[in-house]
């Protein structure tokens, strides 16, 4: 059977269509082709013809035309659509022209760079000319670093690396800045949020150093779906863009379902799991000789359905190396051999977690099965672009879960289809990001009095860290002024870059099967849990802590374990406080502490609980700064004779200003996280926290304190213009998270504080 | 709220709880002129800019005069071999340790036995902008000499230096001398007997030279120079030049402890007092380098004798006995061999390489094919294996 009669035959299957909320089928749509431009070298085009390219796509062209004309520009096209070349055409067409030319690429992860280096190095290989590219990151040999300073034509690395590794050195890498012609950043829809303010201001750093060297770069920047790329590409490069969005690839037709899982109890409304669930239609697909990918929402789910299809693919004769995993803490050279093997086909079907969501070249899929909603709109996208090739029928289904989100988005597809993809967005001037990097430029050039940071006028900052006694002013020059190198004390991640090691056998013949990281660790790799690895159990002997290892033992039980963190929000200290309209509002740090203490035995197949265990680790804790609202100590009363629910108000509220605040403050919406309590052990009251999810705090708390006036009124009347009854994902959240009160009870309360605000 | 208590609030927060930010220091105003005047240093003008100067004449070190063969002591060093007076010495004091761009070198020592007098000029820096002259009043001192000899510069002075040149846009010329790096001889010498090789552990251990209480420990130097800066305060900064000074002098008296062992003592392994055994293995081990097999097998034969009525010193050392094993076979002396292969094992070392060297022995030196066996299985290597036991199977049938 085929994917089009497999079609055929959902359709006309009464038990499936019951659960489908929709159907949408997405039109094919025909390509957009030009010639090749006239200024694109003739050896280039040859190379180009012999891989069988006799034109290029109407946004490659119009890419060519913009680099040419000397502007920078942001793509913004779906996966797979012809993207790098895009940028791999002007940076080869500038180094032919001028052989001195140098080009930086920069990816958000290693793993990208490597595909990436592929590429170029094929494109290069066919040209036959001397053009060196080169990876310049963590795992690059010292011996090997010299060769690329001076040489490399193409310097392919990560922004921490140029952060840490390159711009505090950069006269060793003259060669680079002195030539630099073009900056290629793909994939900037990472670099949002305090991640991406971190980016930025590297690149005000970079675009400084080269300026000193006397070049000015161009920049060419890719992204996925989002509704802003040409704002945000601005606000990353600091400078305007030029957008191309219309994608001249032509597509087939696209199939988009939305499955809701079955009722099993009736009486407690509880579905049937989304792993089962999705088990049930993703081995439907699995004989009709369509390449599928799945997406999971954690590493244990990919297990749980590798292991699952694995067996259901051996009965219709699918070999156990055809049905593959991928996620996080696979090790390097086992991601490398999936992607090849999905690009050539000898893979038929892979389970991912997000870690596939990313511009991995992996080619297209036919079929596309999500357990679970993504989260955002946009990520959905680029999970669902995965599959759908050129000219053939492609198929994709939203399997939902029983979260709230989840639910809530299954039962209102037009929330989905109706809504352009999530905003993203970055502040380059936040004032903690701003001024860290303001001292890794000044170690790395002076600042002279009256020079701008990118745009931003920063002479008060430097005298501020010259007060500091962190720069000196000399002349007209402020020069770094301490016996430190700032860049290593800063980081563009909140995670943790260290790691626990994953050793099979016994300790001096172990072998490596992988890596996780510290707080999925603690998680997945306690002692006597079952890790799962490609499907593959193992049992896990000793978790050394100390020594971040993991001995492991293969085994075969029928049994999985899943173990249960804590989280613990502590006020620590109130640093700041005062009265609002109703309650007071203060400002403070926090401790956020997290210990994973119990794991359950869960049955392979049924999911039955048959067994548990205590785990004992060191917690894992994380101070930062936090806002918060105190509210009235009687608010029970007050809310009860209006039949509201305080916990219901308070839940719904958290969720609306988690939505609201990062607006105000340019964070992205997991830069800020929000917490409400009935009652908090610290204001022994109710009380709404909204903090940074990072450690030390990156300066939005002390501005939502500022701002939370205007913030309450903006909240308030963005929850009076939902068109929901009775809350979504956009206000309060959905009502089987929030409660039914929710609404009700948030803006009775915003009631209150805006009236506050109205006096000020 | 105006911007700086803005950041003044945000770096509190920032911080662990209970811990507050440095008071911030207000503008000091004071005339560095005669706080540097007082020290001796004296402001120069070379059409560059400007930039403050100390010379000192010193007695010693006497100047050595035309150099011996300094091959298998520095690396890349070669014939013709220099007069000491065209040495330049430099060692720098910077604003930190890091390395990177930031870091600058506020005073640059460098010291020539003119004559025969040993001078020491201090290049100082009374704010970063005097930078740019200094540095190219180096490079015009740097053309009349043929060697820049340091002290681990070869790691940190000279790159830093570079990159200084560089961010001032200048050429690095200095940088064209022959770099010899004192740390290099140091360490083939003594980096064996001495608990570590930094040079004040070598002053004191191999030249017997004391620092006096003036000097200042090398973690307070950058915060002596800011604090100059930032307030005029004389007394750390004085206690950086005296350090600078007598780092230059403490290389050119270990230089001169180098010269005494490249004239005479390498040669002469019978001579003068008896060496520990590691000091004979580090000469051996430069005569090996300098090309002298001859000498090197004296030299480790003089180690291995000592060793061998000490349990537990170098036959337990799988680095000794390689290059013994090693040296002694190019100069065939095989009694030497078999007492370096013979007193390892009896002292329980345990190695591949070992076992093989002990197998070839038994086989080819020594004819105890059992015993060659013995080694050889331990090897693993097949081919050596199956070869014994056929021979092994052949006598036995002979005899």
């Amino acid at each position: 059977m085929n994917l089009a009669q497999l079609l055929d035959q959902l359709k006309a299957d009464e038990r499936f269509l019951r659960q489908v909320t929709r159907w949408e089928v997405i039109p094919p749509a025909a390509g957009e082709y030009r010639d090749f431009p006239p200024e694109l070298p003739e050896p280039l085009a040859d190379v180009l013809r012999q891989r069988g390219i006799q034109n290029l796509y109407s946004h490659q062209a119009e890419a060519f035309t913009q680099a040419a004309a000397g502007r920078s520009f942001v793509v913004q096209t779906p996966t797979a659509s012809g993207k790098t070349l895009c940028y791999n055409l002007p940076v080869l067409t500038a180094l032919l022209q001028d052989p001195q030319a140098r080009a930086l690429f920069l990816f958000p992860t290693k793993a990208l760079s490597q595909d990436q280096m592929h590429e170029i190095h094929g494109l290069v290989t066919d040209l036959g000319v001397d053009i060196k590219t080169f990876t310049f990151d963590g795992d690059t040999p010292g011996s090997a670093r010299r060769a690329i300073r001076s040489s490399g034509h193409i310097v392919v690395t990560n922004p921490d690396m140029l952060h840490q590794g390159i711009l505090p050195h950069h006269t060793l890498w003259v060669k680079l800045f002195e030539n630099l012609r073009y900056v290629v950043i793909d994939e900037i829809h990472h670099y949002r949020g305090v991640f991406g303010s971190h980016v930025a201001n590297t690149l005000r750093r970079l675009q400084r150093v080269a300026a000193f060297y006397g070049a000015s770069p161009q920049f060419i920047c890719c992204s996925a779906t989002i509704a802003n790329p040409g704002d945000l590409a601005s606000r990353l490069i600091g400078q305007p863009v030029e957008v191309i969005q219309k994608n001249g690839a032509p597509r087939g037709e696209k199939h988009f379902i939305f499955y809701n899982p079955p009722v099993v109890n009736r009486e407690l409304g509880i579905r049937q799991s989304v792993v089962k669930t999705t088990r049930g239609i993703a081995e439907r697909f699995l004989g009709c000789d369509a390449q599928m990918i799945l997406f999971a929402r954690s590493r244990m789910r990919v297990e749980l359905l590798l292991t699952y299809l694995e067996k259901a693919g051996r009965k219709v004769g699918i070999k156990s190396g055809e049905v593959r995993g991928y996620r996080g803490g696979y090790l390097p050279t086992e991601r490398r051999a999936i992607e090849s093997g999905l690009r050539d086909g000898s893979i038929a079907t892979v389970v991912s977690t997000n870690a596939l969501e990313l511009g991995i070249d992996i080619g297209k899929l036919d079929v596309c099965v999500m357990a679970g909603y993504a989260g955002t709109i946009a990520s959905t996208w680029q999970q669902a672009g995965r599959a759908g090739r050129r000219q053939n029928l492609s198929v994709v289904v939203l399997v939902a879960s029983s979260s709230p989100g989840d639910q809530y988005i299954i039962n209102h597809p037009e929330y989905f289809f109706g809504r352009n993809p999530e905003h993203a967005t970055l502040d380059a001037n936040n004032l903690v990001i701003l001024m860290s990097h303001l001292k890794c430029a000044a170690f790395e050039l002076p600042f002279a009095v009256g020079e701008n940071f990118g745009d931003r006028p920063v002479q008060e900052i430097l005298e501020y860290l010259t007060e500091q006694q962190v720069l000196h002013r000399s002349g007209e020059k402020f020069h770094w002024m301490a016996d430190t190198y700032p860049a290593e004390d800063i980081s563009l991640r909140s995670a943790a870059p260290d790691n626990v090691v994953i050793i099979e056998g016994s300790v001096p013949d172990g072998r490596v099967i992988g890596e996780m990281d510290l707080f999925s660790a603690q998680e997945m790799l306690h002692d006597q849990a079952v890790y799962m690895h490609g499907a593959q159990q193992y049992h896990v002997d000793l978790l050394d802590w100390d020594r971040r290892k993991a001995y492991v033992q293969a085994v075969k039980v029928d049994y999985y374990t899943d173990a249960q963190r804590k989280s613990e929000l502590k006020t620590l200290t109130a640093e700041e406080r005062r009265p609002f309209q109703f309650g007071e509002i203060a400002l403070g740090e926090v401790g956020l502490v997290a210990k994973v203490t119990v794991f359950k035995k869960i049955k392979l197949g049924t999911h039955e609980n048959v067994g548990a265990g205590r785990v004992h680790l060191p917690e894992m804790e994380m101070h930062t700064t936090s806002f918060w609202w105190e509210l009235p100590a009687d608010l029970d009363e007050g809310m009860l004779k209006e039949g509201l629910n305080t916990g219901d108000a308070l839940k719904g509220l958290a969720h609306l200003l988690g939505c609201v605040s990062p607006v105000f403050v340019m964070a992205d919406s997991s830069d800020l996280h929000s917490v409400a309590m009935v009652r908090s052990p610290f204001t022994d009251r109710p009380t709404l926290y909204l903090y940074d999810a990072y450690p030390g705090g990156v300066g939005f708390a002390p501005r939502i304190y500022d701002q939370f006036p205007e913030i309450c009124l903006s909240a308030r009347e963005h929850l009076l213009r939902c068109p929901c009854e009775k809350g979504c994902p956009s206000c309060v959240g959905a009502v089987v998270d929030s409660g039914d009160t929710a609404k009700k009870g948030a803006i009775w309360l915003l009631n209150r504080s805006v009236q506050a605000a109205g006096q000020v | 709220m105006d911007l700086k208590k803005r950041l003044a609030r945000l770096d509190n927060l920032g911080k662990a709880p209970g811990r507050t930010a440095p008071a911030p220091a207000g503008p000091v105003d004071f005339d560095p002129a005669p706080v540097l005047a007082g020290m001796g240093l004296a402001l120069q003008d070379n059409g560059g800019g400007e930039f403050w100067v100390r010379d000192v004449p010193h007695e010693r070190p006497a100047c050595p005069g035309k150099l011996p063969s300094l091959a298998g002591f520095f690396s890349r060093a070669k014939a013709p071999w220099p007069d000491a007076r065209e040495i330049l010495f430099l060692d720098t004091e910077t604003t930190g340790l890091a390395g990177g761009t930031g870091t600058l070198a506020f005073l640059v020592g460098v010291a020539w036995w003119q004559v025969n007098t040993f001078r020491t000029r201090q290049y100082f820096l009374a704010g970063p902008r005097q930078e740019a002259a200094m540095l190219k009043e180096l490079s015009r001192l740097g053309e009349d000499f043929r060697v820049l000899m340091t002290f681990n510069g070869a790691s940190f002075d000279l790159p830093l230096l570079r990159t200084r040149y560089v961010l001032n846009r200048l050429r690095p010329s200095l940088i064209g001398l022959q770099s010899w790096d004192l740390l290099v001889p140091a360490r083939r010498l003594w980096g064996r007997t001495l608990t570590d090789c930094r040079q004040q552990t070598l002053e004191t251990g191999i030249c017997g030279l004391e620092r006096s209480s003036d000097d200042i420990a090398g973690n307070l130097i950058p915060a002596a120079w800011f604090d100059f800066l930032r307030e005029g305060r004389a007394e750390p900064l004085e206690r950086v030049l005296y350090h600078n000074q007598q780092d230059l002098i403490g290389m050119a008296t270990l230089f001169q402890h180098i010269l005494q062992v490249a004239r005479e003592r390498i040669s002469d392994p019978g001579g003068g007092d008896e060496l520990s055994w590691q000091e004979a293995w580090s000469l051996g081990r430069i005569s090996e380098a300098r090309g002298e097999a001859a000498l090197a097998g004296s030299w480790f034969g003089q180690a291995l004798n000592q060793v061998c009525s000490r349990p537990g010193t170098g036959l337990v050392e799988p680095r000794f006995v390689k290059d013994a094993i090693r040296i002694c076979k190019r100069t065939t002396s095989w009694d030497l061999v078999a007492k370096a292969i013979q007193g390892a094992l009896g002292e329980g070392l345990q190695a591949p390489w070992l076992h093989r060297e002990a197998a070839i022995l038994y086989e080819h030196r020594l004819v105890d094919l059992e015993s060659a066996l013995d080694h050889a299985l331990l090897t693993g290597e097949n081919t050596r294996i199956n070869r014994l036991r056929r021979r092994l199977a052949g006598s036995q049938v002979d005899s």
